[in-house]
């Protein structure tokens, strides 16, 4: 597979305390990597400062580039960026908000977001949000709503999207649809990066893993490789049980 | 790849993503009476304000000078009125906040200090020996901007700090109450000069009364300077609703833009206040008025502003005239009876919502 995000001895201050401590990750397209690791370890702040949104030091390449070289509107172009809930609390209409992902394609002397680009009806395709593009913002679902960050961050057609726990506050259908977006947008060679909670949906939906702990890398590799009982153990400070009462699993019923 | 079995027992009802809706329309969402509603109110308003007022226009020998006169007085109340509705778009936009206005943010109240300082400053540094070609309204207008640029910063260093909506408020009220003071003192300290007295005082009298081409002509350039590249900017307006995070991983200069959102509304409140129209609430009216006509797309919303704001002050300032009274009724008066009680539901309902968050 093709690198798509190579960072190496990353670490991050907030005020006097060190959030994230030498860490080094690697993604590749066409795959879904899966930030995990307990409260507090870092997982969101390391996907910011991979994400140039948070100050670092180390060193962070996207798609073979630095990240400090390049500009706020190549950034945008190369990197979506999908937050666990939007500031945006105002009624904008869904089609707007997904055609803010085109900002950094404007052009000329005015700041004006083209409108009504091919790539807007995409992004509202894929991301599925096409039946509420007249709908405003604020009053969709936790769902809904996600669903149409991940569309704008689609618009900008960055081939490598960050999401920030895309499943928090989300009921079970939301979540199921959710990382059957994810898969299918992996499948069609974007980089998943998503900072995840539940490690059942991490061993179901990632293929790699790098877990964190107390700011610290502990491993990093292929879903099976990471996520097995002695390192959740010691990570977690739980006991792993195998499974043995009967149990189901849940996924989406056919349309 | 995928690791997902299919062995399930519960099966989530979803349904799969709901049918297509076909395409329609894209960008534009406001009722198509809207824009015509907008042009008719301006052509109303217009003719109100030349019709309104002391004299009548039926005598001949002077129906020319009083339409000129009501012309460059309307001219005036429009420019200010559109200033200070872009004003409150920009300063709400800037700080996500409904309730920033620039009366109420303070930078009404830090331009017109700065202009008085700047007109005192001159007066006493050229103390009649200057050029005389350095005329009030040339060098005020530079201390107006000034003074708003110094209040936006103060509110927005604030606001950096994670004030809440209603803490922005009160630092700006706690502003203009400084920025009045100030313009107090500095009116008490030019007792000696009758002509400087008057010409501090007009800054926080809020009337458009005896307003000139000069006016006009001043107006016009700072008003029209910082409203045209506000709303060029618009889409990084529109994005900043999103907040500062959101706004940089879509490719925005938040910094660029925000100093540059500064300078502009710095710049068109300036230009109200310079020409004697320092009245409150205009920027939080007709915002508010407007969105649920236009929704939040700040590439409608402020030339709609624009257009309305300047129709409502037309209209406010024929309110002032048509009351019959022996002095006109001040035009910051009438602003201010119909603003304030707005503000304080919409301060109240700000409340009420955070109470339940």
């Amino acid at each position: 597979m093709t690198e798509a995000l190579l960072a190496e001895s990353v670490s991050v201050m907030r005020g006097k305390r060190r959030v994230i401590e030498d860490v080094s990750v690697r993604a590749d397209f066409g795959a879904v990597h899966a930030i995990v690791g307990p409260n507090g370890a870092g997982k969101s702040s390391l996907l910011r400062a991979l994400a140039g949104l948070l100050p670092s030091t180390g060193n962070v390449k996207i798609e073979g580039q630095n990240l400090r070289a390049l500009t706020v509107s190549e950034r945008a172009r190369r990197i979506g960026w999908v937050p666990q809930q939007s500031a945006l609390a105002s009624n904008v209409r869904v089609y707007d908000v997904v055609a803010q992902g085109r900002f950094a394609y404007r052009t000329g002397w005015s700041h004006f977001v083209p409108h009504a680009e091919p790539e807007i009806e995409r992004a509202l395709a894929a991301a599925e949000v096409d039946h509420l593009r007249e709908r405003p913002y604020n009053q969709l679902s936790g769902g809904e709503q996600r669903r149409v960050l991940i569309g704008r961050a689609l618009a900008t057609q960055a081939r490598i999207l960050f999401l920030d726990e895309p499943t928090a506050g989300l009921d079970l259908v939301h979540v199921l649809r959710l990382h059957r977006l994810l898969r299918s947008l992996a499948d069609s060679g974007t980089c998943v990066v998503s900072v995840l909670h539940d490690l059942g949906d991490v061993q179901r939906n990632a293929d790699h893993v790098t877990l964190l702990s107390a700011a610290r890398l502990v491993a990093q590799g292929p879903t099976h490789q990471v996520m097995v009982p002695t390192v959740i153990e010691s990570v977690y400070e739980v006991r792993v049980c195998p499974n043995t009462a009967p149990g189901f699993q849940l996924r989406e019923a056919a349309p | 790849m995928r690791r997902l079995d299919h062995e399930s027992v519960l099966v989530a009802r979803t349904g799969g993503p709901p049918p297509i809706a076909p395409s329609v329309n894209n960008g534009r969402h406001i009722s198509r009476w809207f824009w015509p509603c907008v042009v008719a109110i301006f052509v109303g308003s217009v003719t109100l304000g030349l019709l309104i007022g002391k004299g009548s226009l039926s005598n001949a020998d002077l129906k020319d000078l009083f339409l000129t006169m009501r012309m460059q007085r309307v001219a005036v109340a429009f420019l200010a009125g559109a200033a200070l509705a872009v004003g409150g778009v920009i300063a709400q936009g800037l700080f996500r906040n409904p309730l920033a206005d620039p009366s109420i943010l303070g930078t009404a109240a830090g331009a017109s200090l700065g202009g008085q300082s700047v007109l005192l400053g001159t007066t006493i540094l050229l103390h009649g020996r200057g050029p005389t070609a350095i005329l009030p309204e040339m060098v005020t207008p530079l201390g107006c901007i000034a003074g708003a640029s110094f209040a936006l910063v103060i509110v927005l260093m604030v606001s950096a700090r994670g004030a809440s909506p209603i803490t922005l408020v009160l630092s700006g009220f706690v502003l203009s109450s400084l920025f009045i003071s100030c313009g107090s003192f500095l009116s008490s300290m030019a007792q000696e000069n009758w002509e400087l007295m008057r010409a501090l005082s007009a800054f926080a009298s809020g009337s458009v009364n005896g307003a000139g081409a000069r006016q006009v002509i001043l107006g016009a350039i700072l008003v029209l300077g910082g409203a045209l590249p506000a709303w060029l900017w618009s889409s990084s307006f529109d994005v900043l609703l999103s907040g500062e995070e959101e706004a940089a991983s879509l490719g925005v200069n938040v910094n660029r833009v925000r100093l540059w959102a500064v300078i502009w509304a710095s710049t068109i409140t300036a230009g109200a206040v310079a020409v004697g129209a320092n009245v409150g609430f205009v920027g939080l009216v007709v915002p508010h008025a407007l969105r649920r006509f236009v929704g939040h797309t700040h590439r409608v919303m402020i030339p709609a502003a624009f257009i309305t704001g300047g129709c409502y002050l037309v209209l406010c300032d024929v309110v002032c005239r048509a009351i019959p009274v022996r002095n006109e009724v001040s035009l910051a008066a009438i602003t201010g009876l119909i603003g304030a009680p707005l503000f304080l539901i919409m301060l109240l309902r700000m409340h009420a919502e955070s109470r339940y968050d």
